[in-house]
């Protein structure tokens, strides 16, 4: 890494969220993450049918062990004021659904808990939520027309000095 | 680094935006938890409007204390506003605001997300107002040694 780099990106999950239909069976070709069985299928939310995916972090990964913090560590008192999940990062890329066919899907955003889990006892977050949306707002999954997957990255970021 | 990656990614910022809205009682802030962008003092993140948020590079960075136009990339990822929620945030840009000194390049940025179509300036909406972002200096494609790389977007002026 330079001098000049604040902090690399070195990734705990990268992969593929692909889907057999909208709404249908979900597949994660990557590594770091898996996907598992809630009550709208596998990787889903347990409420919506299509447009929100779970991917719950890998506990073998070493030294991260399938979890993000919070809050940051040292804990401290005064509790240190810092951001709701402070340190994952994510990048989310729809493909396409066809060759010069723009994607469907403009509203990408993603999220940290314990949404089909139990919460582990040291509070740590374990699951990375992706949301998918059309333009208007409505979730949807990223199969044809809206998109053909979506590449997905997390890494640790840092704190602050 | 592999022999077949063009360019590591090598981040100068790295960070989470936390921002609370504009209200009638006064204007809204934007806030830094990471690496790479100046937190406290005059140059801290600035709430500009509804949607558009300036930020300072960190001088304390080592090496690269600005950054050139041309070499700039950026990430930037909204968080959702709550689970299963989407983002009303459909539009993500950033602009290299170049610093007036000659040859310095930038030294501040400015974030804009937008709502609607065409886009509309605005806010993240609900309880989780955060923008994930990452800067990292690139590969323009040209970078002899000793050439006098001057800012501005898109140009290099190579004597």
């Amino acid at each position: 890494m330079t001098d000049y780099a604040a902090a690399a990106v070195q990734p705990i999950v990268q992969g593929l969220i692909t889907v057999s239909a909208l709404g249908g069976v979900l597949s994660f070709a990557g590594r770091g993450a898996s996907l598992v069985p809630s009550a709208t299928g596998v990787g889903r939310d347990g409420v919506n049918a299509q447009g929100v995916i779970v991917l719950t972090l890998d506990k073998g990964l070493p030294g991260n062990a399938g979890a993000v913090e919070p809050v940051p560590a040292p804990v401290t008192t005064p509790p240190l004021v810092a951001p709701f999940a402070p340190l994952p990062r994510t990048l989310i890329s729809a493909r396409s659904p066809g060759a010069g066919a723009p994607t469907l899907l403009e509203s990408l955003s993603a999220t940290y808990g314990n949404f089909t889990v139990p919460a582990p006892a040291d509070g740590s977050l374990t699951q990375v939520e992706i949301v998918l949306a059309l333009g208007g707002g409505g979730l949807a999954d990223p199969f044809p027309p809206n998109a053909a997957g979506v590449e997905v990255i997390v890494w640790a970021g840092v704190e602050s000095p | 680094m592999t022999d077949y990656a063009a360019s590591p990614v090598q981040p100068i910022v790295q960070g989470l935006l936390t921002i609370t809205p504009e209200t009638d009682f006064g204007p809204g802030v934007v806030s830094f938890f990471g690496i790479g962008i100046v937190t406290s003092g005059p140059n801290a993140p600035r709430y500009v409007s509804g949607g558009r948020y300036l930020l300072t590079l960190d001088p304390g960075l080592p090496g690269d204390v600005a950054i050139d136009p041309p070499f700039g990339r950026y990430l930037l990822t909204v968080r959702a506003p709550a689970p299963s929620t989407p983002t009303n945030i459909l539009s993500k840009a950033l602009t290299y605001i170049v610093n007036p000194v000659p040859g310095v390049g930038t030294t501040q940025i400015e974030i804009t997300v937008a709502i609607g179509s065409p886009p509309v300036s605005d806010d993240p909406d609900g309880p989780n107002r955060q923008i994930e972002i990452i800067i990292w200096r690139g590969d323009a494609g040209v970078e002899p040694t000793n050439v006098n790389i001057v800012g501005g977007p898109g140009v290099i002026v190579i004597p």
